[in-house]
């Protein structure tokens, strides 16, 4: 985890390939290479090994038992960004079976200021799926959607790692997200699923300039049920244009 | 004289913290006394939303917030801040911050009912405190919100002079 998410700025430059040393130890926090990690009301963020995938270490993220419970890390790099391409690793097994009505954010992309009284461009979060699984939900902001919210969700998703990747294309005329679930390959397939979203840079508030991963936004039931309990983040990237695949 | 309208001033001031319109653009104020009184009541659903988004991560547009700035003077006793005034869909939440109001960024602690927020070891300083629905609950949520302190912070007297 400390050597992959190092490819986060250096891939905003176009850059990749970045390999760091995974005899290294993992470190004790994850600043740098994020650029803060706000730990609320019992959140904890920590750095453990092994990493999820060929890395040295992982990120664990875990809420107290409260409605403004905060674990995150936050990367201030990106620069208004139109076109924003992000992946990350994520293994939700240690947040056991998900009653119907769990829910907690994972990761949120802000623009620098509202639109539609909205600043997230899109957030994502580990939603219920079928008998006792987990989703992800995507939330874009869209002047067409029910409070300026557009929405769409993964299939179940397989227990332990899965692999998440999102293209954000912000135009001046049409919008969209496009996302991929545990696509294999360095070749950019058609999208496993789309939000698009006519309306251009004024739903989307011009672009993004902030990443935030980890755990926030708790429901109720996640709150009773969950708190204390892990989920695990590795292998962060982010680039303005390509695919970036595994 | 003036220490006479000073004193009327105070005094106003202490006992009408709801008053104030409780948004970025007129932050409410909220001085208590050594043994917090008086609470802060607010009234979330005739409010105005000034927030879209705290601490980067949780969700609040559609949501109105009460906003008070306080200041954290050397020596305050105060050690924590409570909020109640839960309601079917509606669980209210605190964010104590320090970056631009409208941004509810720089956040340095929160809380809900069942967790106030720990004052202890927190830097003297002025600090914007919202209070407003979870992120968690529906675009809308809103309610009456009570907070209360257990010290003062205590106030600076910034002006005085006796003629």
């Amino acid at each position: 985890m400390n050597t992959k998410m190092k490819v986060l700025s250096l891939a905003l430059l176009g850059l990749v390939g970045y390999a760091g040393s995974a005899a290294a130890g993992c470190p004790s926090s994850p600043v740098p290479p994020w650029t803060s990690a706000p730990q609320l009301s019992g959140g904890v963020v920590s750095i453990a090994a092994p990493g999820l995938d060929a890395s040295a270490c992982h990120m664990n993220a875990s809420l107290g038992a409260s409605f403004a419970s905060l674990a995150t890390v936050i990367d201030t790099t990106p620069a208004n960004e139109p076109r924003y391409r992000f992946q990350f690793l994520i293994n939700a097994d240690g947040a056991a079976t998900f009653g119907t009505t769990d829910a907690v954010q994972i990761f949120s992309a802000n623009a620098a200021a509202p639109a539609n009284g909205r600043t997230p461009i899109v957030q994502m979060a580990l939603t219920p799926g079928s008998g006792g699984s987990k989703r992800i939900t995507f939330v874009a902001s869209c002047a067409g959607g029910a409070n300026f919210r557009c929405a769409t969700q993964t299939a179940d998703l397989p227990a332990g790692v899965n692999r998440v990747e999102v293209d954000l294309q912000i135009g001046a005329a049409t919008t969209t997200l496009n996302y991929w679930l545990n696509q294999t390959g360095t070749s950019e397939p058609p999208a496993t699923g789309t939000i698009a979203v006519t309306g251009g840079n004024g739903d989307w508030s011009g672009g993004v300039d902030t990443a935030v991963m980890g755990l926030g936004a708790p429901s109720p039931s996640f709150i009773a049920t969950h708190a204390g309990q892990a989920v695990q983040f590795d292998t962060f990237d982010s680039r303005r244009n390509t695919y970036i695949g595994s | 004289m003036k220490m006479t309208c000073l004193a009327l001033l105070v005094a106003g001031v202490l006992g009408s913290g709801a008053a104030f319109a409780q948004t970025c653009g007129a932050p409410g104020s909220w001085n208590p006394d050594a043994t917090g009184a008086p609470p802060v009541v607010t009234d979330l659903c005739a409010g105005s939303d000034s927030v879209a988004l705290y601490c980067s991560f949780l969700d609040s547009a559609g949501k109105n917030d009460g906003i008070y700035q306080i200041n954290l003077v050397a020596g305050y006793t105060a050690t924590t801040i409570s909020v109640s005034g839960a309601a079917a869909g509606f669980n209210p939440v605190v964010y104590l911050y320090t970056a631009a109001c409208a941004t509810g960024d720089g956040c340095v602690q929160s809380g809900d009912s069942g967790t106030p927020i720990p004052l202890a070891g927190s830097a003297a300083g002025a600090y914007f405190l919202a209070v407003t629905a979870a992120a968690s609950d529906a675009t809308g949520a809103c309610g009456t919100t009570t907070m209360t302190t257990n010290g003062t912070f205590p106030v600076s007297l910034q002006n005085f002079s006796v003629e």
